[in-house]
């Protein structure tokens, strides 16, 4: 499989002691991190800081850090590990504040689940399960890989055996069903935006 | 690549609109912006794209990345301090050009850019004795509202605040006036820069995020920058420029000195206003500027009479004090979406007072 170059790159210089190449690590992976990390713990926040204590650990250890080929399989191993750490030093305290449950689910969250429970307003949670479920299987699973995972098509049509073209397929008409039922529900009402550029733009034809 | 017959999935597939949407790239996401003004016609797509991306990579909010992000080089900047913080390094790409230009074009080139709006307008003025159209947008006292510019910044007005549009905006020029608190996310444009004034200074920016507050009735202005960079004017003295940083913010006392409370040390002592960095909250890391675009209402060491200014813009009441010492009780503290009611009974916890409520007047004494 193809390892990106990008990160590879932005690794060896971040092995180099090169300042710049935190803040590039940062750009390439954080999306990938966090919603790897709130899937596993349900916690934005914690996940967040154990991002950057992650990221400024590496730069701590910067001479001391292996080549690696797959940047991003490397990082998500650390970061399990940080908050599998973080989580066990807070136990005590989280079992006396009764938050256990939160911090130990049962179950990972789903990708699903993960994208709703972000959404403010039942409507708005509906209408988005409601488009997600038109998708089939395979559909949602390269949406995941693309999107939220943050992974490029070579890699996902490595993991996922197809060709590159194949896999943009899938993506761009998982897009286009996504699409058109949620602006079809959301065509009713016009957003607010869009009816003051209105007003302007009808406002300006008259002047 | 010939973005103009994409279309939503073509612009959500693209790995350099992604970027844009989720902030992960400057070139990118200057690119975007500026293909977004130069190509008003696909605005509906280009929003739907990015809403599909940000709603697929996991339901973070633009404001949220860029909080996280802002976060993250500020602790980073800390810590890779041991070599001292060369600015320059960090924005190579805004800066280094402007380094090999001759002052004096560079000056020449600001006084053109300042004559061909002010040109603009008088033309337009000319032609047209009555103007055309003018559009205020204003929030109540406990009401919050945000909205989109015509030229895609997009605006979250904080309550009790007004912000008039310009009737040339976009056309001529991109210049409001604010009398209140106001988050703004500008649309990058260099060739109309985007200007806000208020009763105390005036800021030009070319595009950037950063918060306003200007309320007639505080003592202070405040502008808080989080990403670009922005030039204020100060009203009494238009010779005085200063050029925010990312994560600073300049404090402007309106009337007369203001007692000496808030720290700066004697250097700052005689300036008339003060420079310091964003402040953030302690449990957990948000920037306190710009809470309030979150619906938190955050003291921050404040005295009980700035508390009382706060909270009558929050919750559109009332409130009357019957001793002068109650006033002088500092707080900080973070309340989320709380009532009027659940936020003095904390209050009271930490420092001992009485209220009484009928309606939405509250009488505040000590007994």
């Amino acid at each position: 499989m193809p390892y990106n170059r990008d990160h590879i790159d932005t690794w060896s210089a971040l092995r180099n002691g090169e300042k710049r190449s935190l803040q590039d690590i940062y750009n390439q992976h954080y999306i990938g991190l966090l919603n790897f990390g709130i899937k596993l713990t349900r916690q934005r926040d914690i996940t967040r800081d154990c991002i950057f204590q992650l990221l400024l650990r590496l730069w701590e250890n910067h001479q001391k850090l292996p080549a690696v080929e797959n940047v991003r399989s490397y990082l998500l191993t650390s970061l399990q590990r940080e908050l599998i750490a973080h989580i066990k030093t807070n136990r005590v305290r989280e079992i006396n504040n009764q938050k256990w449950d939160q911090l130990y689910p049962g179950q990972e969250l789903s990708y699903e689940e993960c994208l709703i429970q972000t959404q403010q307003g039942e409507e708005l949670k509906n209408r988005i399960s409601q488009a997600l479920m038109k998708l089939s299987a395979r559909e949602k699973e390269l949406l995941q890989l693309k999107f939220f995972e943050d992974l490029d098509y070579d890699t996902i049509a490595g993991k996922c055996n197809i060709t590159k073209r194949t896999a943009y397929n899938i993506v761009h008409g998982a897009l286009k069903t996504l699409k058109s039922t949620l602006s079809a529900k959301q065509g009713k009402k016009l957003p607010e935006p869009a009816l003051i550029h209105l007003i302007f733009l009808v406002l300006s034809g008259i002047q | 690549m010939n973005y103009a017959n994409f279309e939503v999935e073509d612009f959500a597939q693209d790995p350099s609109f992604r970027n844009y949407c989720l902030g992960t790239n400057e070139t990118d996401s200057g690119f975007w912006s500026q293909w977004c003004t130069d190509n008003p016609d696909k605005r509906q797509e280009v929003e739907q794209a990015k809403q599909l991306v940000l709603l697929l990579s996991g339901g973070h909010s633009e404001l949220q990345l860029q909080q996280d992000k802002i976060l993250f080089q500020s602790i980073s900047n800390q810590y890779t301090e041991e070599e001292p913080v060369n600015y320059a390094d960090e924005n190579d790409q805004m800066e280094v050009p402007v380094r090999h230009i001759n002052r004096i074009w560079w000056v020449a080139a600001s006084i053109i850019v300042l004559l061909v709006p002010l040109y603009l307008w008088y033309l337009q003025n000319e032609q047209t004795e009555i103007s055309p159209y003018e559009l205020a947008k204003t929030s109540k006292p406990g009401e919050r509202k945000s909205f989109q510019l015509p030229d895609g910044s997009t605006v979250k007005l904080n309550a009790g605040s007004t912000i008039d549009i310009d009737a040339g905006f976009n056309t001529h020029n991109r210049e409001v006036t604010l009398q209140g608190e106001a988050f703004f996310d500008v649309t990058h444009d260099s060739s109309k820069p985007f200007i806000i004034h208020t009763h105390s200074m005036d800021i030009r920016v070319l595009g950037t995020v950063f918060n306003v507050k200007a309320y007639p009735e505080d003592k202070i202005t405040e502008t808080s920058l989080l990403e670009g960079a922005v030039e204020i004017t100060m009203k009494n003295d238009k010779r005085e420029k200063i050029i925010l940083k990312p994560n600073q913010k300049i404090i402007l006392p309106v009337i007369a000195p203001v007692e000496k409370q808030e720290t700066q040390t004697a250097a700052v002592e005689q300036a008339p206003f003060v420079i310091t960095s964003l402040s953030y909250n302690k449990t957990d890391s948000s920037l306190t500027e710009i809470s309030w675009t979150e619906n938190r209402l955050v003291l921050n060491d404040n005295s009980f009479e700035e508390v009382a200014a706060i909270l009558e813009r929050w919750y559109d009441v009332d409130i009357v004090f019957r001793d002068d010492a109650v006033k002088q009780f500092r707080y900080t503290a973070t309340f989320d979406q709380k009532t009027i009611d659940q936020v003095l009974k904390a209050l009271q916890l930490s420092r001992h007072f009485e209220y009484s409520r009928n309606g939405d007047d509250i009488i505040i004494s000590n007994k």
